[in-house]
């Protein structure tokens, strides 16, 4: 088996994801929501194990400037390893400061970052150039791990909800439906039916349709075709355009090559400058090569964590994050708590306001592990107000996926009893109905 | 081109595949819902009429005590609480509308915060009504206490002509908000982010029955929120025999923004939705419905009606809290609105 290749899809692969990365930050601040969603809240909901990461008040910005800066030098190529390490850590540590604003896509680049800091990518463009400056290896690991997530993407689309009833997506595209001349077919029952099938089909295939070579052309046009498409009609942020470069992986050495030589081209200077740096033939360290095997074998199987649970997924969302499950659940809710003092005859029914931000409110009302942790927090706060023995009661509906909304948390538990060990599903009511699949 | 006939093999899969269940009929959707249109029909024939009715009723209620202040006899003061309780009704179909320029203004707090300080009324009479912690000496609230709590209106009247003017300020800007230039911004923003009109109004509308209808007119003096009834936090508790009238002003307020046509019960029936087999338009309306009828056989006055039997009263909140799960998760969710100003990314 031929090991040794050019290392021209990992350089183009490292100048699109920081390239993206350093968009993404610049986004991010641009519209003002480092302050919005990391200054301004007062309470962060935590990620178990994770308490101790919060954000850093004005000093959250130059974590951003961190993350940002150390994507640029992953662009370029300036230091590189150190420069992934730094971004990493720093965008890792942003995405862990409230899980509010956790998205999938976030998490995607969390875990390529870490799977980069193991794989060396060669700086400047000048390795492009030789034929043996990388080792296959590490090519594949990136083709794996942008194909585990399409296709995990689309095995969690087997669900009774999606293929047989068209959700989420026959609650979403009917509000698409003021868009000129298609608008009207977004409230069509077959529309609905169309985009759930051809987007499991897509995510389930994507990925052997771009590893055949025969079929990656195509494969490569209904990636753009079908991200351009969800950048359109969802408010999904700088994703579509990670993935479309992510994708680019599966292309062979010369589309590399031709990618990297009209990269010259436009950056004459910077390519010979670094044109000196000389490596050669790229042996791959051992223990980088486990690293990257435990790294995707943790990517294959922790997404299937919610099977040694009995909970019902969509219900509980136990189990439910890191795990690819893109845009398949609709959810809307509402929580309104009650703290009495077990002790005295103090109680009081909590404006959630006065603690959180809209966004903060609207994640934590259909979120179990959100609600339980306010309720935590609630104790504490009443206890330093007066409350001897605060007991913390919360009334909650929730409707998912166009059914009818229904009463959550069972309003009759103290959430104070609860830990964060304990399922949900013996602290909420039953969902009463099944969702078969994945 | 095989990813083709995957998917066209996939599309003809559908349709053998597909039995719809409850929920998941074909409503026919052949009728375009007008986004704008509907826009317009709330501009131009609820929230316009409604602020211009309150204007017209403010005035009188100034020309009252204008005539009152020259010459103060019972006639007189008769003729400015009649006035009185014109305006307080009508500010009830336009409570619900607070917002766009009536955010900048404040025109709620300084119209209608209860309940008054009465103590600070009566004796700060050279109080900034400009600050928010003033907010609690002036508006309706204070002008109920001012002509029902007081053993002589007659010596208030300056007071009293005074505080109607301040309620009047911030009227014809308001007014001017949803006339001209402004009425056809906000029309022909009929887009669906978190900042075009349908989500900022329908927002607007839920925050104001969730917190000044359910909570403040009912939940609040009933003790839902405290440890126990809290008979004076009552809309209108001087006038004793008001706040009944105001709270079914302000739910029939709600009621008929919810079902004029073009409007949410007709969006929602337009784009099917149902719930548990039943459109959820009809089941808002029963909701409505419900609370009213829980409202029926309460006192006048709801400082009574809370010290005599308070159990009717806590079944309207409940009433009114159905409704709130109803219009907050069922109708946001399936009319997608956002119920975040700013939008964000999701996956």
């Amino acid at each position: 088996m031929r090991t040794e290749t050019s290392a021209a899809p990992l350089i183009v692969f490292r100048i699109g994801f920081g390239l993206m990365m350093l968009l993404s930050i610049i986004r991010f601040w641009a519209y003002g929501w480092i302050y919005k969603l990391y200054i301004f809240p007062d309470f962060f909901f935590s990620y178990r194990y994770f308490e101790w990461v919060k954000p850093l008040g004005e000093w959250t910005y130059a974590l951003f400037a961190v993350a940002g800066l150390s994507a640029f030098c992953v662009m370029i190529g300036y230091r590189y390893r150190i420069a992934i390490l730094v971004f990493f850590l720093s965008f890792t540590y942003i995405e862990l400061m409230d899980k509010t604003t956790y998205l999938n896509h976030y998490y995607f680049v969390s875990l390529l970052a870490f799977l980069l800091v193991f794989i060396p990518i060669p700086a400047g463009l000048g390795a492009a150039e030789r034929r043996k400056s990388a080792n296959t290896f590490y090519r594949n690991a990136l083709r794996i791990f942008v194909g585990v997530v399409y296709f995990y993407a689309g095995l969690a689309k087997l669900n009774s909800d999606w293929l047989l009833h068209a959700q989420p997506l026959a609650t979403w595209l009917p509000g698409r439906d003021h868009f000129p001349l298609v608008g009207p077919l977004f409230r069509e029952r077959w529309v609905h039916f169309a985009f759930a099938w051809a987007g499991a089909i897509y995510d389930l295939a994507i990925p052997f349709l771009l590893w055949w070579r025969r079929s990656r052309p195509v494969a490569f046009v209904l990636v753009v075709v079908f991200h351009v498409m969800t950048w359109v009609l969802f408010p999904i942020g700088m994703f579509p355009w990670i993935m479309i470069v992510s994708a680019l992986i599966f292309f062979d050495d010369d589309a590399h090559r031709s990618i990297v030589a009209s990269l010259r081209a436009v950056l004459p200077r910077f390519g010979t400058r670094t044109k000196t740096r000389r490596t050669g033939p790229y042996r791959a360290p051992a223990l980088a090569q486990a690293a990257i095997v435990a790294v995707l074998a943790y990517h294959l199987l922790f997404p299937f964590r919610h099977l040694l649970q009995q909970d019902e997924l969509f219900w509980t969302e136990n189990g439910f994050r890191f795990s690819w499950r893109v845009m398949l659940i609709e959810k809307a809710g509402m929580a309104t708590f009650r703290v009495e003092d077990r002790a005295g005859d103090q109680r009081i029914t909590v404006n959630n306001r006065e603690f959180l931000s809209t966004f903060q409110e609207k994640q934590m009302s259909t979120q179990p592990d959100f609600l339980l942790e306010f309720g935590h927090f609630l104790a504490d706060h009443y206890r330093a107000q007066g409350f001897t023995e605060p007991a913390v009661y919360v009334e909650s509906y929730v409707a998912l996926n166009g059914r009818m909304s229904r009463a959550y948390v069972d309003p009759t538990v103290d959430l104070t009893t609860i830990s964060p060990d304990d399922p949900p599903r013996t602290w909420l009511l039953p969902f009463e109905e099944d969702i078969y699949g994945f | 081109m095989k990813p083709l006939h995957l998917i066209l093999f996939a599309f003809s899969l559908t349709f053998l595949a597909c039995d719809p269940q409850a929920g998941d009929d074909d409503p026919d959707l052949t009728d375009n819902f007008d986004r704008e249109a509907m826009l317009a029909h709330w501009a131009d024939n609820v929230i316009g009429p409604a602020v211009r009715r309150y204007d017209v009723a403010l005035a009188d209620l100034d020309m009252a005590t204008t005539v009152y202040q020259a010459n103060p006899n019972d006639e007189h003061l008769d003729s400015v609480r009649v006035r009185f309780e014109r305006a307080y009704l009508a500010w009830q179909r336009v409570d619900l509308f607070a917002f766009r320029g009536a955010e900048d203004s404040q025109l709620r707090e300084r119209t209608n915060t209860y309940p008054t300080d009465t103590a600070r009324l009566l004796t700060e009479s050279d109080a900034n009504l400009e600050l928010p912690s003033n907010f609690d000496v002036q508006g309706f609230p204070a002008l109920d206490f001012l002509l029902y709590g007081t053993p002589d209106p007659e010596t208030h009247k300056d007071r009293i002509a005074e505080l109607v003017k301040r309620i009047q300020d911030p009227v014809t800007p308001f007014l001017l908000s949803w006339e001209g230039n402004s009425r056809d911004s906000y029309v022909e923003n009929s887009g669906s982010s978190a900042n075009a009109s349908v989500d900022r109004t329908v927002n607007h509308f839920i925050f104001y029955y969730e917190k000044y209808l359910r909570a403040g007119k009912v939940g609040i003096p009933a003790g839902v929120f405290s440890s126990d009834p809290m008979p004076m936090l009552a809309e209108a508790p001087y006038h004793g025999e008001l706040s009944k009238s105001l709270f079914l002003e302000a739910l029939a307020a709600s009621e008929d923004f919810f079902t004029t046509s073009p409007g949410l019960a007709e969006y929602l029936d337009v784009l099917g939705v149902e719930r548990d087999g039943q459109p959820l338009s009809a089941r808002i309306k029963a909701g409505f419905a419900d609370a009213r009828a829980a409202a029926s056989g309460l006192d006048a006055d709801f400082a009574t009606q809370v010290e005599d039997d308070n159990t009717e009263m806590l079944q309207l909140y409940d009433a009114l809290q159905r409704n709130v799960i109803l219009l907050k998760v069922d109708m946001l969710q399936a009319l997608n609105i956002s119920v975040d100003y700013v939008d964000a990314d999701g996956d």
